[in-house]
């Protein structure tokens, strides 16, 4: 088991945000959290990174745990070098170049040279069909190429697992799919992702797994096949509009 | 046109310049130093330690309302009276104004770290970057742009308000340009000098200052957009 999450639970100024959530995550298995805005599955991506604090459980990474009582920032920097994350909007840092950006995080946290960090930042480049925009500013950018420039800076920190928080709800409609285009590419690699997600019909093509949350609580794990067809609770069903019994 | 005492600010101008270079240099080493110190204190702003809050608040507070001569006389006459020490007042004359301008650039730096959306030090902490690499990568290069006005207003004060020295014996120019004009008073009488070289001060400083406002719009033409 790659990732293994038990028992998580957080509040908020009093509100329990996330409560009693445990699941794990297999090598090369991607997973899509799915549920109403407000449910809780931000924040859970958000503690698997440090980016949360969270108030009780667990997390373990390859049978390591992770999670550490008021961690310092130290702590999780090392994490995050193999569990990386990419946001719904404004990451890009606006005063690099597109080339500088992917490299910055190998050079920097990694201590790669700057070629080795460039010849890897330009095969995902390429692979994702934005080679050309290497020297671009993030600004000269769409909405779906900058998501795509930050998969690429995801990649190239060889991370073990990467989350998806959104990536593509900020976006156009018509730059939704070239996202998730690459994202599908990726699972091929067999890379382990946990993807936030509205997507319905992407959640069922690439998903091994749904976890459906509601108001805080993991209400159904399922396959996609069974959750979007037949799931197990009302609640899923009441989600999806499908009759209910 | 004798009486304008053209001559005599042409024999006294090398005088005049040790003064321009005096304050100058306070001008200048108060300025780079306050750059480097403010935006530390600018990030130890942005902490939510309250006692740490309150402290540097009090202390922005006092150097930007209470006067800078105050502080002159405070730190020459009474560090020298507390700790039975002889003052050197050019030194006196760059903590005081190092001070004054840290807070300030401070106070400013803060605002603008509070005014960049948190994804930006969410996305450079998921990347794995340490603090230091954050600031100094990716929020810093983001700030710095929008404070080079703040900073280019603050070096043109600096340099106008360095003239206070002169009350703790420091020789800057406007001083030096005083002593000359009373040297001349004291043979001509009738002498217009003090016209001519009120009127020199002023080119003076304006070739000093003007220059900054065009680097400082040059800077931001250069590095807009972001």
């Amino acid at each position: 088991m790659l990732l293994k999450v038990k028992n998580l639970k957080k509040s908020f100024k009093g509100n329990t945000v996330l409560d009693d959530i445990s699941y794990g995550v297999e090598k090369g298995e991607v997973i899509a959290i799915l549920g109403r805005s407000g449910c809780g599955k931000s924040t859970l991506l958000r503690c698997i990174n440090g980016l949360e604090q969270i108030e009780g459980g667990e997390i373990y990474l390859n049978e390591t745990l992770l999670t550490k009582h008021n961690a310092k920032y130290k702590h999780w920097s090392e994490i995050r070098k193999k569990i990386a994350m990419v946001f719904q909007s404004y990451d890009l840092f606006p005063h690099m170049n597109v080339l500088n950006n992917i490299i910055l995080g190998p050079m920097k946290v990694e201590k790669r040279s700057k070629e080795d960090a460039t010849k890897e930042a330009l095969q995902h480049l390429e692979r994702v069909g934005l080679l050309e925009k290497k020297l671009a500013y993030p600004r000269e950018l769409s909405g779906g190429q900058k998501q795509r420039v930050a998969i690429c800076r995801a990649l190239c920190m060889n991370p073990e697992i990467i989350l998806f928080d959104e990536v593509t709800a900020a976006l156009d409609p018509e730059m939704v799919r070239e996202v998730l285009d690459v994202i599908k590419g990726l699972k091929e690699q067999g890379l382990t992702m946990i993807v936030v997600t509205h997507e319905m019909a992407f959640a069922e093509k690439v998903a091994d797994r749904i976890i459906f949350m509601e108001a805080g609580k993991i209400v159904e794990i399922n396959t996609p096949d069974k959750f979007f067809h037949s799931p197990d609770t009302v609640q899923a069903r009441r989600f999806l509009n499908l009759s209910e019994g | 046109m004798q009486n304008l005492g053209v001559d005599y600010i042409i024999k006294a101008f090398p005088r005049l310049l040790d003064g321009l270079a005096v304050t100058i240099k306070i001008s200048i080493i108060s300025l780079i130093l306050s750059i480097f110190l403010g935006f530390i204190i600018g990030v130890i702003m942005t902490s939510k330690n309250k006692l740490i809050n309150v402290v540097l608040r009090i202390l922005l507070e006092a150097f930007r309302l209470i006067h800078p001569i105050i502080w002159l006389f405070v730190f020459f006459f009474g560090v020298s009276y507390v700790f039975n020490i002889q003052t050197d007042n050019i030194v006196v004359s760059i903590v005081v104004f190092t001070l004054w301008g840290t807070f300030e650039i401070g106070d400013l730096v803060r605002s603008y770290i509070e005014s960049v959306p948190k994804i930006q030090f969410e996305s450079s902490a998921a990347l794995g970057l340490s603090k230091i690499q954050m600031y100094v990568y990716v929020i810093f290069p983001q700030i710095i742009i929008r404070s080079i006005p703040s900073i280019v207003n603050l070096a043109t004060r600096l340099i106008k308000t360095t003239n206070l020295v002169f009350l703790i014996g420091v020789p800057e120019v406007l001083k030096v340009s005083q002593n000359i004009i009373q040297v001349v008073y004291y043979s001509n009488p009738n002498s217009d000098i003090s016209f001519t070289m009120y009127l020199l001060l002023l080119f003076i400083y304006f070739i000093i200052c003007y220059p900054l406002s065009l680097f400082s719009k040059y800077l931001e033409k250069r590095v807009s957009v972001i």
